[in-house]
Order: structure tokens, then C-alpha cells, then sequence
């Protein structure tokens, strides 16, 4: 038997705990990228901010140790802390951040997307001519918009 | 210090005095880290190139997880030699490799390992390399793998390692 048999006798089969943690952060992937891209986002806006993390803390009335785990990029963090986040940082986390800016952006213009009529763009822009006219259309049932050559 | 297996009989890492972790766990824990990160990438942020930071994030994690599914897969699939993981950085006595991918995007991450054998790696250490880093003497923290490597060079010299034979015999006396 030469040394390398000799060893693999002696050491059996062993799981390193390096490897251990390897198989668990691949079992945990997508948890894990999602809370990796939301502890860097706070870790940007903190910086853009000037804030400390102790600071944080005080804004989301949580504990320090909360924020020590947001920003470790390993916690699988409840909705009522994202909510959180995103109110205090005003940082995209949730849908409900661009969801709730186009009801804002459409609130403050009185109109929904429902109701845009097709208008030519020479009534917009007098000046230009169009050679070629899309007229756009949502359609619900494939959630999807169709583009068709108007006029 | 001394040297761990990864997964045996292939990849091992040195464990040097004074650290609480293998070299290999210590590193995936930086790569693993936002906190750390985001510290190296302040104090580097010259040498990123023309990227957004969310985007830069982006390819780090995507790098963090490629480097846990590669060290899976050749653990789970011993056809596949640890030569094509780890590519010829020096030629020298040891030959000294350096991981890197093969892809249109390099990966940002880097392992340095001392090859003792055909499809027989003793990782070394590792580091960050962004884009406009060339050379690793260029910087202090990868020119700092560099020395790692000549230590660890110096430490299988002196234990009468030099090949497949000899390691596992070192192994089986220091077990």
C-alpha cells in the first residue's frame, strides 16, 4: 500500500466543515444572492447617506445586532424588515417600491396609462414630420404590449 | 502551520499559525462577506474600471458562488482533473497556479495553490484582482500572496516534499 492509500485509510471518508459550508451556502443560493444584493444596497445608501450603522439602527428602531445581520448578507430576512429598508433608505428592495413610485408618478399626473389616446407625433412636435407611426397597445390577456403600424 | 484537506486525496489548503481559519475557508469567507467587501472595494475603487457599483456587486456574488459550485463539482466528479481549475501562473520547481476562468468575463476572485502533483493541489492562499490590476507585484495585498507562496515553497522543501508520495507520507506522519 503506498502513502496515498495509506492515507485515505486513515482519514475515512471526512466531510471537511470548509466543505460543509460550501454545500450549505449552495443549498441556500437564492436566499443567500437576495440577501447579499440587499445588505450591499444598504451598505451603499449608508455610505451615500453618511450614515452609521448605528444610526440605522436608531431610524428603523431595531437593535444593532439586527443591522449586523442585514449587513452580513446571510439572513433570510422577513418582509416587515424589508418594508423597513425600504421606507428608511428609500433603496428598491420590494416590488412595492417601483410599483408604488408609478402610482405616485401617475397620481400626480391625473391620468392612468388606460387612458393615453394615440396621438400623432406631428400634433406633439409640430415642426416634425413622421415617416413611420407605432401605435402601441397593452394587451391584457398576453401581458404584453403590441406594436402595429397606425394610419 | 500546517495543511487540511479539502476533499482528499485532491485539494488541501494550509492553515497558518495564528488564523482561525484554512486558508481556502478564510477566503471564501471574505468572498461571502458584503461587510468585507465593500471595505476592499472603497479602499480599491481606482482599480475597478468603468462599472456601477451595483453591477461590480452583481459579478461578485455571481464569482462567490461559481468558485462553491466549481470546488463541488470536481470534489463530486474525480474524472475531471484539478489541472483544468487551476491554471499555470509561474513555472518553477512548484509549480504555482492561480484559478481563474475561462470565460469572457474574468472572474474577480483568485486562488493561489502550490501543485504537488498531477491533479494534487495544497492551496496557498488568494486574493481580489480587479480589472485594472496587471500585475499581482502591484499591489500589496497580492504581491502579500506572492511571499505566502515562497513560504509555503520553503516549508514543503524542508519537510522533503516533492511529490505525491512524499505529501501523503508528510500527511500520514502528521495525522
Amino acid at each position: 500500500m503506498n502513502n496515498k492509500e495509506k492515507f485515505m485509510r486513515l482519514i475515512s471518508e471526512e466531510k471537511t466543515s470548509t466543505f460543509k459550508e460550501i454545500t450549505k451556502r449552495i443549498k441556500n443560493k437564492a436566499m443567500l444572492r437576495e440577501s447579499k444584493r440587499i445588505a450591499f444596497k444598504v451598505l451603499f445608501k449608508l455610505e451615500e447617506l453618511g450614515w452609521s450603522q448605528k444610526r440605522l439602527a436608531e431610524e428603523m428602531r431595531v437593535s444593532p445586532q439586527q443591522i449586523n445581520k442585514i449587513i452580513s448578507g446571510k439572513e433570510n430576512l422577513t418582509i416587515e424588515t424589508q418594508i423597513k429598508l425600504q421606507v428608511v433608505l428609500d433603496i428598491p428592495i420590494l416590488a412595492s417600491y417601483y410599483d408604488d413610485q408609478f402610482r405616485r408618478m401617475e397620481a400626480s399626473l391625473n391620468f392612468s396609462i388606460e387612458e393615453i389616446e394615440f396621438i400623432p407625433t406631428s400634433q406633439i412636435i409640430p415642426q416634425y414630420k413622421e415617416s413611420k407611426t407605432i401605435k402601441m397597445e397593452y394587451h391584457k390577456y398576453s401581458n404584453d404590449y403590441i406594436y402595429q403600424q397606425a394610419g | 502551520m500546517k495543511i487540511v484537506s479539502i476533499f482528499a486525496p485532491r485539494l488541501f489548503a494550509f492553515h497558518y499559525s495564528g488564523e482561525k481559519f484554512n486558508e481556502l475557508q478564510r477566503l471564501l469567507n471574505l468572498w461571502n462577506d458584503p461587510v468585507k467587501l465593500m471595505l476592499f472595494i472603497k479602499d480599491n475603487r481606482s482599480d475597478i474600471g468603468n462599472i456601477s457599483d451595483l453591477d461590480l456587486v452583481e459579478q461578485l456574488i455571481d464569482d462567490a458562488e461559481t468558485i462553491d459550485e466549481e470546488i463541488k463539482k470536481y470534489k463530486k466528479n474525480t474524472k475531471i482533473s484539478l489541472n483544468e481549475f487551476f491554471k499555470p501562473l509561474v513555472n518553477s520547481e512548484y509549480q504555482l497556479v492561480d484559478l481563474s476562468r475561462q470565460k469572457k468575463r474574468q472572474n474577480h476572485f483568485r486562488l493561489y495553490a502550490i501543485k504537488i502533483d498531477d491533479d494534487c493541489f495544497v492551496i496557498t492562499g488568494g486574493g481580489i484582482k480587479f480589472p485594472k490590476v496587471h500585475l499581482m507585484e502591484d499591489r500589496a495585498h497580492l504581491s502579500e500572496e506572492l511571499g505566502k507562496l515562497e513560504k509555503c515553497k520553503a516549508f514543503l522543501k524542508s519537510q522533503g516534499i516533492f511529490d505525491n508520495d512524499s505529501f501523503f507520507e508528510f500527511l500520514n506522519e502528521n495525522l
